[in-house]
Parts: structure tokens; C-alpha cells; sequence
């Protein structure tokens, strides 16, 4: 009896966080607006109309070019540099080390809003207005990425950094041989938060793209959905699914190291 | 020197090594710090100089030094103690409402016998990776006239509207899209808390004879005191920091930011909409200060929470 009322509340909340996708997907496949409250039964009421007139009419595949190319090359930024600077942080005794921890932590407090303004004005000071440049170059780095690096990096066994010497190895090339691929697991759970974040950005993208053919994902999707003259329900629910799709791919094929990486990365601080 | 055997390092080349270690530190530091320092240091820096500025991005020739005046205003500025006040409003709701709620699911998806544990997780993280972009537009869409969600409220008594442009609802939509995103990421957190909790205590506790409520309120719930913390914070600083799910409903169909009628206008929507839409500068980085100085309160209290862990 406790068994099934416990089954009846996982159910009854897993329907909550499911429907609405297969409402969206419903909504999408509909030709006709007036026929979405409907729930019609016969066939021709549905189709993929929606969607090639999305990925036509709409500059969608620019969209999903411009995102891939935005959050890979941040990705991969973040990756490599904040993990060089962890592992300094972490294993190498240099002069104001501690100083520069502190500043990563002081800076990882910093609420990305207060970012908004002075990163616009400087982008538009730069000419980067409507490049990639403004999407990727201020976000390059991230205090978190470092910091979960740094930790990860403390406990790394001392052996293998004194094998590597023995045989020859220096400083950089133990850190680019032995220490990056040996930290795989913080990698990927660093590399999941960096992709969620920027795929899903909007706030600024936002301000620093005004062509319709730089318009990254989310902002092109939030064009077709919130302005007026456009707004079509099952178009706006077609251009979501688009949307959606790469991220739940992504969380499908990682969704057990989310899980660790939350364990790791919220708990541990 | 000559005591020193041939095969032994000698000071100079220890020092050599060392010094190779300094540079080393350096170079793999350098990049990260260059770039925040452009990106971030400077940029907050930056920010505070206009803030205390007449400081239109349209004119900027035009800048004037107004001290203190930016800030004295905003805070006699009716629509931004209005975002202040909507803003609070939905910490003190949401972030309650996800705590209980995740807790709950957390406890239930620990019981030991249940199967498929793992797929209802998984269900439940969902939301939290989709673009809020998406979700608002999804709902809004569920909340309108006629719409699904609608229809059967409507069996319920309340009225077919479309709740993003009802006075009385948009906050409400809002409220719900929040706790709908964030409840599988506070779960799964609320599940690292409890699987950290030993078996061998609930043994003990059936055997001292308390009943399940008892275990869960003396014993669960005590134990999850820290991860609760961490909960909360975290609830509180997302939610003072929303932007994307308020400013989807509201300008549906090309309205103004916080509509209807201001009532689901956040702090950082407000800052959004003088920097970008007012071209207010100056005044919109006053704004961003004040939002700035609360967070950072919040946050300091998270780290001296970390600290003591």
C-alpha cells in the first residue's frame, strides 16, 4: 500500500514534467492553429508543415549554426583554460598563488548581470557588435570552471607528477600528458554545466546581436515566438522542438554523469 | 661545490628548476586571468564609474558626474521598489515551495524498494536543462485561452483567461514555470544529501520503535540540515537573479517587459529594460549595484556556510 503511494506520487509528478513536451510536440505537428484546443483524430490535421516553414522562412539554420559554432568554441575555451589555471592553482608553488585563488573565489560571487552593461558598451567600443567575437571572447573563462578544477586537482596522487619527471617530462608536458586526460570525469561535468549555460544563454546574446542572421538558438526562438506579426502556436511549438532537441540528446547521453557532477559540484562546493 | 658529488643536482640547476616552476605556474595561469581580468574585473570596475554617471549610451559625450544621484533616485524610483518588491515576492513563495516539495520527491525516490528509480530522476531533471526560452513560451501557450491547462482549471472555477496577460495570473504563471524548472535540480540534490546518511541510524531508530513520521521528522530531516542550507541559498540567490521566465510571459505578443501592468517586473528585468531599451546607462548600472550588493550579501553567507563545512 505505501509502495503504490509512493508510485502514484513519482507518477503523478513525472506527468507534470513530461506533458508539457509532448504538449509542445502535439502543438507542433498541427497544421492549423484553430485546430490545437481541438485534439482532432483525422489524419490531415496533422504534418510537418510548421516545420519546413520554420527552417525555411525563418533563418533557423543560421540560428542552429551560430550556436554550435558559440557554445563549442566556448566549450572548448573553458575547458582547456580553466583547466590549466586549476591545476596551477593547485600543484604548482609560485609567488601569489594564494592571492590568485582568492580572486578566482571573489570573483566567482559575481552575479553575471552587473556584467550586462560594461561588457555591451566595450563590445560596441571593440566593433564586435554582430560577430562572433561579442558571443565567445568574453566568455572564455569561468571562476567556477577553475575552482572545480582546483579541487579536483588537490587530491590528484603526487606519484604520477614524480614518474613523470623521472622519465623527462616537464612541468607542461606532465599537465598536457599525465594531469588533462587523467581528469576526464571533472572535465566532462565541467563541460556539461559550460554547454547547458551557453546553448540555453539568452540574456546576453541577446544585446549583442541585432541582425537576424547572427542570432544565436535562443534568441531566435524567443523572435518567432514572442513578436507579434509571427506569433503562429504551432509554428512557435515547432521552432521549440527544434530547439530542444540537441539538449535532451546531450542530457540523454550524459544525464548519469549530471547526477555525479551536481554531487560534486553542489555539495562539495 | 667540489664536496658534491657529480651526480647530485647542483644548487644552480636546483635553482634553475625552480624557476622553471615559477614560470610554469604563471603561463598556465595567465590566460584565465588575462581574460577575466578584461571580462570581469574590469568590466565591474568600469560599471561602477557609470554608475555613478548621467550616462546615456546614445550620447555618450554627453556623461555628466552626478555623484550619488542615480542611486537616491532609483530608490525613491516607483517601478524598480516595484520590481524589488515583486522580486522579493517570489523568493518568499518559490523558494518554500521547491524546498518542501523536492525534499519530499527525494525522500520518496530514496525509499529502498522502490524500482526505476533512475528513469523518474531523470524525468524530473529534465525541465532544469531546457531553455527557459522554451519552457516560458511552452507554458504560456498551456496557460492560454482555451488551452490546456486552462480548460481543466476552468472545471475547477477559474476563469478561461490567458494567464500571462491577466493581472491576477501572471505572477502566478511565473511562480509555477520557476518551481516547475527548478524542483528535479533541487531533488537531486536533496538525494546526495540523504544517501550520505548512514543506514545503520534509521536501523537504530526502528529499533528504539519510532514510526516512519517520526524517523522522517527526529532523524531525516535534522540530518539534511546542511544540505537544506545549501537548498535554500541556492533557491534564494536563483530566484533574486530571474530574468528570462518573467520576461517571456510578459512580452508575449510584443508587450512591454513586466506586464501586465508591472506585475511581473523583476530587478533584472528592470535593469534589462533601462540599460537596453531606455539606453539608461548610467542609471540602469545604479540598478545593477543595489541588485549587486544584495546578491553578493547572500553569496557571502554561502561561502562562510562552505567554510565551516
Amino acid at each position: 500500500m505505501k509502495k503504490f503511494i509512493f508510485y502514484m506520487v513519482l507518477l503523478a509528478v513525472a506527468m507534470a514534467m513530461i506533458l508539457p513536451f509532448f504538449w509542445t510536440l502535439y502543438a507542433s505537428l498541427v497544421k492549423d492553429d484553430l485546430d490545437v484546443p481541438k485534439y482532432p483524430i483525422s489524419f490531415d490535421k496533422y504534418g510537418i508543415e510548421n516545420f519546413t516553414f520554420i527552417l525555411t522562412r525563418e533563418n533557423l539554420g543560421y540560428w542552429y549554426r551560430n550556436s554550435v559554432i558559440v557554445t563549442l568554441c566556448i566549450t572548448v575555451s573553458n575547458l582547456l583554460l580553466n583547466t590549466m589555471a586549476g591545476y596551477s592553482l593547485a600543484r604548482i608553488n609560485f609567488p601569489g598563488r594564494q592571492s590568485f585563488f582568492i580572486l578566482t573565489l571573489g570573483i566567482m560571487m559575481v552575479p553575471v548581470q552587473i556584467l550586462l552593461i560594461p561588457i555591451f558598451i566595450m563590445m560596441a567600443n571593440f566593433g564586435w557588435i554582430n560577430t562572433y567575437l561579442a558571443l565567445i571572447v568574453p566568455f572564455m573563462v569561468n571562476p567556477f570552471g577553475a575552482f572545480l578544477m582546483r579541487q579536483y586537482f588537490v587530491d590528484f596522487p603526487s606519484e604520477l607528477e614524480d614518474a613523470a619527471k623521472i622519465d623527462g617530462l616537464s612541468r607542461i608536458g606532465t599537465f598536457f600528458r599525465i594531469a588533462f586526460p587523467l581528469s576526464t570525469p571533472a572535465l566532462i561535468s565541467q563541460a556539461i554545466f559550460v554547454f547547458v549555460w551557453n546553448w540555453n544563454s539568452f540574456m546576453f546574446p541577446s544585446i549583442l546581436v541585432t541582425r537576424p542572421e547572427m542570432y544565436t538558438l535562443p534568441v531566435g526562438i524567443y523572435q518567432i515566438t514572442n513578436t507579434a506579426y509571427t506569433a503562429s502556436i504551432t509554428r512557435s511549438m515547432a521552432g521549440v522542438v527544434l530547439m530542444t532537441i540537441p539538449t535532451i540528446v546531450f542530457f540523454m547521453i550524459f544525464q548519469r554523469y549530471f547526477v555525479s557532477g551536481i554531487a560534486r559540484t553542489g555539495i562539495k562546493g | 661545490m667540489s664536496a658534491l658529488s657529480p651526480k647530485k643536482p647542483s644548487i644552480s640547476s636546483l635553482k634553475r628548476s625552480r624557476r622553471r616552476e615559477i614560470a610554469t605556474g604563471y603561463i598556465l595561469l595567465a590566460p584565465f586571468l588575462i581574460i577575466a581580468g578584461m571580462f570581469i574585473l574590469y568590466p565591474i570596475l568600469y560599471s561602477l564609474t557609470i554608475s555613478f554617471r548621467e550616462f546615456s549610451f546614445l550620447d555618450p559625450a554627453g556623461a555628466s558626474w552626478v555623484g550619488l544621484s542615480n542611486y537616491t533616485s532609483l530608490l525613491k524610483d516607483e517601478r524598480f521598489l516595484t520590481a524589488m518588491k515583486n522580486t522579493s515576492l517570489l523568493v518568499l513563495i518559490v523558494v518554500p515551495c521547491q524546498t518542501l516539495i523536492a525534499l519530499l520527491l527525494a525522500n520518496v525516490l530514496n525509499s529502498p524498494k522502490l524500482r526505476m528509480k533512475g528513469f523518474f530522476r531523470t524525468l524530473y531533471f529534465l525541465p532544469y536543462v531546457t531553455s527557459p526560452i522554451a519552457v516560458g513560451a511552452v507554458m504560456v501557450n498551456l496557460f492560454r485561452r482555451d488551452g490546456p491547462v486552462t480548460s481543466i482549471l476552468n472545471t475547477f472555477g477559474f476563469p478561461n483567461v490567458s494567464w500571462h496577460s491577466s493581472g491576477d495570473y501572471a505572477f502566478w504563471l511565473v511562480v509555477f514555470i520557476i518551481v516547475w524548472t527548478q524542483i528535479g535540480f533541487y531533488t537531486v540534490i536533496y538525494l546526495g544529501g540523504l544517501q550520505s546518511i548512514s543506514r545503520d541510524i534509521y536501523e537504530a531508530a526502528a529499533i528504539d520503535g519510532a514510526n516512519k513520521f517520526q524517523i522522517l521528522t527526529r532523524v531525516t530531516i535534522p540530518l539534511l540540515k546542511p544540505t537544506s542550507f545549501l537548498v535554500l541559498v541556492m533557491g534564494i540567490l536563483a530566484t533574486l537573479q530571474i530574468f528570462e521566465q518573467p520576461f517571456v510571459v510578459s512580452t508575449t505578443g510584443g508587450a512591454l517587459p513586466g506586464s501586465p501592468g508591472d506585475s511581473t517586473l523583476t530587478m533584472v528585468m528592470y535593469l534589462y529594460t533601462l540599460a537596453f531599451r531606455y539606453y539608461e546607462m548610467g542609471y540602469a548600472s545604479a540598478a545593477a549595484f543595489i541588485i549587486f550588493a544584495i546578491i553578493f550579501t547572500m553569496t557571502l553567507i554561502q561561502f562562510a556556510f562552505f567554510r565551516n563545512k
